[in-house]
């Protein structure tokens, strides 16, 4: 399984904290996130362009990153007040 | 003044250093006061902005008869009494394209507090081009972020965070928020200057006050970065 979890807003976009969902053999976290837009409609904000900080394994990576079974994601919102 | 751990040679260090702080808001503030107690001895702070009214909840630089003042004339004033020893310019320019390499040049380190990316990326930008570390942070909420690029070591802030965060239109910053990550911002600084401690170079600290949760997640350098890629 892969472990997803969400940050911040993104909780209450998505509804949840956390999804684990199934491995599809070389699919990226981009891909993977696509996937599961029919069940949770929010995450369709959250993969907008400079919506997302993707880390995979506690390492900041870009959708594009392909991830395997075992694999944790973390989804934050960057901020860019002050 | 002197700082435990950081003994005779940490504290001239920090004496003999050149500090840029760009933006005197909910960061700039707080960072101002504690690095000009920590002795840091030539403070050069930019601001453009007047102080407003709703501000007064986090730039604790700034107080109630100051409304309408410069922040820059605000901050100089209280940071001179608080630390007369010190040398502190303000600048009140904007930031931009022109003057950003200008305004940061000959600074050891440079302490992003600003409220937008466009002018993040252009102070990204220079540091890396002159080779001077940058400490970044972003507030919004209970929600901050900040990580230290040291060029030619580190990502950049660009290879961390390659666009700009959508801007809601009006969102809340609390004032300690700012202030937390104001102080991370003034220890990555004290830690570059000193060789103390362990910097967020290559790492990227995000931190939710709202349900305690501080993750340092680690960064790459994206080698198509268009800011300090190789490719
Ligand atoms: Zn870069």
């Amino acid at each position: 399984m892969i472990r997803i979890r969400f940050f911040a807003g993104f909780r209450d976009e998505v509804g949840k904290a956390e999804i684990e969902v199934e491995p599809r053999g070389g699919a990226t976290l981009g891909e993977l996130l696509e996937g599961l837009k029919e069940n949770y409609p929010g995450l369709g904000k959250v993969l907008e362009e400079g919506n997302a900080i993707f880390a995979l394994n506690q390492e900041v990576v870009e959708a594009n990153t392909r991830v395997k079974d075992g694999d944790e994601v973390a989804v934050f919102p960057p901020v860019s007040g002050g | 003044m002197l700082i435990e751990g950081f003994g005779q040679e940490g504290q001239e260090r920090l004496a003999g250093a050149r500090v840029t702080a760009v933006g005197l808001g909910g960061l700039g503030s707080p960072l101002a006061i504690y690095l000009a107690a920590a002795g840091v001895g030539r403070l050069t702070l930019c601001d453009y902005k007047e102080v407003d009214a709703p501000d007064l909840n986090r730039q604790v630089l700034h107080w109630e008869g100051d409304v309408g003042r410069a922040k820059a004339d605000s901050a100089l004033e209280k940071l001179r009494a608080l630390n007369p020893r010190i040398r502190i310019e303000v600048i009140k320019d904007p930031v931009s394209r022109e003057n950003v390499r200008g305004l940061v040049e000959g600074s050891d380190v440079v302490v992003d507090c600003l409220d937008n990316f466009d002018t993040r990326y252009l102070l990204n930008e220079a540091c890396v081009g002159l080779g001077i570390p940058l400490v970044h942070a972003a507030v919004e909420g209970l929600r901050g972020q900040a990580t230290t690029v040291v060029p030619g070591k580190s990502p950049c802030l660009r290879c961390v965070i390659p666009v700009a965060p959508q801007r809601k239109a009006v969102f809340p910053i609390i004032g300690f928020t700012a202030g937390f990550l104001a102080m991370v911002e003034a220890a990555e600084t004290v830690k570059l200057i000193t060789g103390v401690g362990e910097t967020l170079a290559g790492k990227l600290l995000v931190a939710d006050l709202g349900d305690n949760s501080y993750q340092v997640l680690e960064t790459r350098k994206n080698p198509d970065c268009p800011t300090c890629g190789s490719r």
